[in-house]
């Protein structure tokens, strides 16, 4: 009896819940913010899903409007498609230079409220508009989202730990020690491509790092662990471009503790590298050159790192997280107390590096 | 009690047991409700409750050691029925409410998080289906039932694994209880996380040896489980970042990715329905034993039919989140204090009525 009361009930529990043909949905897989001109609907919101047009072909379709908030603009997207949207898959979210520097932090919270979005989508940011990016058509490649999903997935395994997505967004902005940083994503000649990083101060976009500087920004973040390196040096006789393929075997940030706040950090890493290209006539494989090579290199690394710190505390921002190291030396109270950016700009912020060559590849 | 008394639980499953009964809905806030109540580094307040709660333990362990081994229902059977009757069923009351609220908790967490336009109706039904099946049948064979479960959700304790990447000593900061804190308040919500372990009152008679320690081990196992989600929550989120979670533990699952799936949190959400089913079991099963106990007449299925049906219409009185975490406060306030309070109940009970004894030996 209990058996057969069990097995209607079983049937009757089953597929009452809400029946979703994906043949019918709008799979929102990247979505894009701007500032509109528009001052009524200020926010202009980009949203593209992949469809199958009635002959068969994947495509994709992307709808742009202009709202108030992001919902609320998501809303109006619901009026221009046929399709069901939802926003289970999305793993891009872009955001245009000029919104980003006015604060993500509104757009941020719409997107970590809602319960169907992961925190695992990744954000970036559009050195123009974000709409471009995402309305580009580029010429046999599909899905731009998955375009620049795999590329920031391929940035982050290349030793660009740009990998920033909402999780990681809001633990840096909500951490008082350290500020985040987001990739930048340009339109050039029908392709999307990789164009620095950009620096925040909060939530609020403050600069953006050219790649070649943001090389050296990565190089003193503790994620990294390996990466290449590539510098003009002087040797001997003449200039000559080297590269090499480093491994980072130590680093770390020391603050040493004053009575007041700390007025000094200093920054320590160990390079171990091997020579991969080198157009100069010297002999690399000997060990006198290694020593000058090494030498000249943690020389450059140095002065770069010096003169990029500096940039950063100018600007006030802090992604090394300095900060977090100043936080660890103080008592609570005296923490609470101090003016975070002031003290990290006063600071007198040093750069250790020691070079190590490990060999000159296959090559004498 | 005839029934009962046939077969004995094994320790194992008596830690077990108490595990199940103890981790329920509060897991999935739990480590905010840490940090709102004792701020930076509040895990490690986490190690007192978890003491307190062993002290509790001992007690019930002493109530069971002084009367020589007789149950709860034993030692109150001196007194007339009339006389317990509102303790038992103020008791059985509160201990209902508490089973059913913490599943309608998890319903209505699963229906804002993942279902969003199934009703709240078919995930009770479904809950209080399996429920029935497992309360018609005696503490035994529940408890044996809890052995597949602990075996069928252990394993989710090792996705914390896959956070150790993103987790940082750094982040955790030297600041031991520092920030906007709440000792007492958020100690007691907190407290309320390790409830459960109270119902081995009535059961402690029946294990088949060391119950002190598996009791203790039952508690220690959800301790050690809270506790290492709550360290790698500290880590992983920064402070300010853990106080707005709503719900850190259910984020910490989704932010898992495997290679092929995605958004395996629906699956392992899901699952932890099961520890929440076995705490809803356990706290309807103390009610059952009460209310039998004051109404020896009333048949064992009817019994369990009738709390069900009285558990399935109270539990669409309240129609939000809030005014589930609202009941869930005044009954938790009451079941910790009867956690406290029935066992020195007992124990004077039981040294009063030797004294009396003696007394009347004597003369």
């Amino acid at each position: 009896m209990n058996k057969f009361i069990l097995i209607i009930f079983i049937f009757l529990v089953t597929g009452c819940a809400e029946q979703r043909i994906i043949d019918d949905l709008a799979l929102i897989n990247a979505v894009g913010y701007d500032l509109s001109d528009n001052e009524k609907n200020p926010l202009k919101l980009t949203v593209t899903f992949p469809i199958v047009t009635k002959d068969g072909k994947y495509d994709r379709k992307t709808i742009m409007v202009e709202g108030k908030t992001s919902k609320e603009a998501r809303e109006q997207v619901r009026f221009k498609t046929n399709y069901k949207l939802e926003s289970g898959q999305v793993r891009v979210s872009l955001f245009g230079q000029e919104l980003a520097r006015e604060g993500l932090l509104p757009n941020l919270h719409s997107l970590v409220r809602d319960p169907s979005i992961g925190t695992r989508v990744k954000l970036a940011l559009a050195e123009d508009e974000a709409s471009d990016v995402l309305l580009l058509q580029i010429k046999n490649e599909g899905q731009n989202a998955t375009y620049l999903e795999q590329f920031l997935t391929k940035l982050n395994r290349e030793n660009f730990r740009t990998n920033y997505n909402i999780y990681q967004f809001l633990r840096d902005y909500y951490d008082e020690g350290i500020d985040p940083i987001l990739p930048v994503f340009k339109v050039e000649k029908n392709n999307i491509a990789y164009n620095g990083i950009g620096l925040f101060h909060e939530d609020k976009l403050i600069e953006i790092l050219k790649p070649s500087e943001a090389v050296y920004l990565f190089l003193f973040r503790e994620e990294m662990r390996q990466g290449v390196f590539v510098e003009q040096i002087d040797v001997g006789e003449e200039e000559a471009s080297i590269m090499l393929n480093y491994e980072i075997k130590n680093h770390h940030i020391e603050v040493p503790s004053t009575p007041n706040k700390p007025k000094e950090a200093s920054i320590y890493i160990e390079l171990i590298g091997d020579v991969v290209e080198y157009t100069g006539k010297e002999d690399v494989s000997d060990s006198k050159i290694q020593r000058k090579i090494e030498t000249i290199i943690t020389k450059k690394i140095n002065h770069e790192g010096k003169k990029l710190i500096g940039k950063l505390q100018e600007l006030q921002v802090d992604p090394l997280g300095i900060n977090r190291y100043v936080r660890n030396t103080m008592k609570y109270n005296e923490w609470k107390a101090l003016n975070k950016y002031q003290s990290y700009q006063d600071m007198n912020i040093n750069v250790e590096a020691n070079v190590i060559l490990n060999s000159s590849g296959k090559w004498k | 009690m005839i029934m009962q008394m046939k077969e004995k639980l094994s320790p194992f499953q008596a830690s077990i047991l108490i595990y199940l009964i103890q981790s329920g809905v509060t897991l999935f806030s739990l480590p905010r409700l840490v940090a709102e109540a004792f701020g930076t580094n509040g895990w490690i307040g986490l190690i007192i409750i978890s003491f307190i709660v062993n002290i509790n333990l001992v007690l019930i362990w002493f109530v069971f050691k002084v009367s020589k081994g007789k149950s709860m229902f034993e030692i109150i059977s001196i007194f007339p029925k009339w006389i317990t009757l509102p303790f038992s069923l103020f008791i059985a009351v509160v201990w209902m409410l508490l089973g059913i609220m913490v599943m309608v908790k998890f319903s209505m967490i699963l229906k804002v998080l993942f279902y969003n336009n199934v009703s709240l109706i078919y995930f009770l039904s479904m809950g209080y289906i399996l429920t029935y099946l497992l309360l018609k049948k005696d503490l035994y064979q529940i408890a044996k039932s809890t052995v597949v479960l602990f075996y069928f959700t252990i394993w989710t304790v090792f996705l914390l694994a896959f956070h150790l990447p993103e987790f940082s000593f750094t982040r955790l900061t030297p600041f031991i209880f520092k920030g906007e804190t709440d000792m007492w308040k958020g100690g007691l919500s907190i407290f309320t996380a390790l409830l459960g372990y109270e119902l081995s009152i009535l059961f402690v008679h029946m294990i088949e040896r060391k119950p002190l320690r598996s009791l203790l081990v039952g508690n220690s196992i959800t301790s050690v489980i809270y506790l290492g989600v709550t360290f790698v929550s500290f880590g992983f989120f920064s402070f300010e970042q853990l106080l707005r979670e709503m719900y850190p533990v259910v984020t910490l699952l989704g932010y898992i990715s495997f290679p092929i799936l995605e958004r395996v949190e629906n699956f392992t959400f899901s699952v932890f329905g099961l520890k929440v089913l076995m705490t809803t079991v356990m706290y309807l099963w103390g009610t059952k034993e009460l209310i039998q106990y004051q109404f020896k007449r009333i048949k064992s299925n009817f019994l369990v039919m009738g709390i069900l049906i009285v558990g399935f219409s109270v539990s669409f009185i309240p129609k939000v989140i809030k005014d589930v975490d609202q009941w869930l406060t005044y009954i938790t306030y009451s079941a910790t204090s009867i956690a406290f309070l029935l066992p020195i109940f007992l124990l004077l009970t039981i040294l009063s009525s030797k004294i009396l004894n003696r007394k009347a030996a004597n003369e």
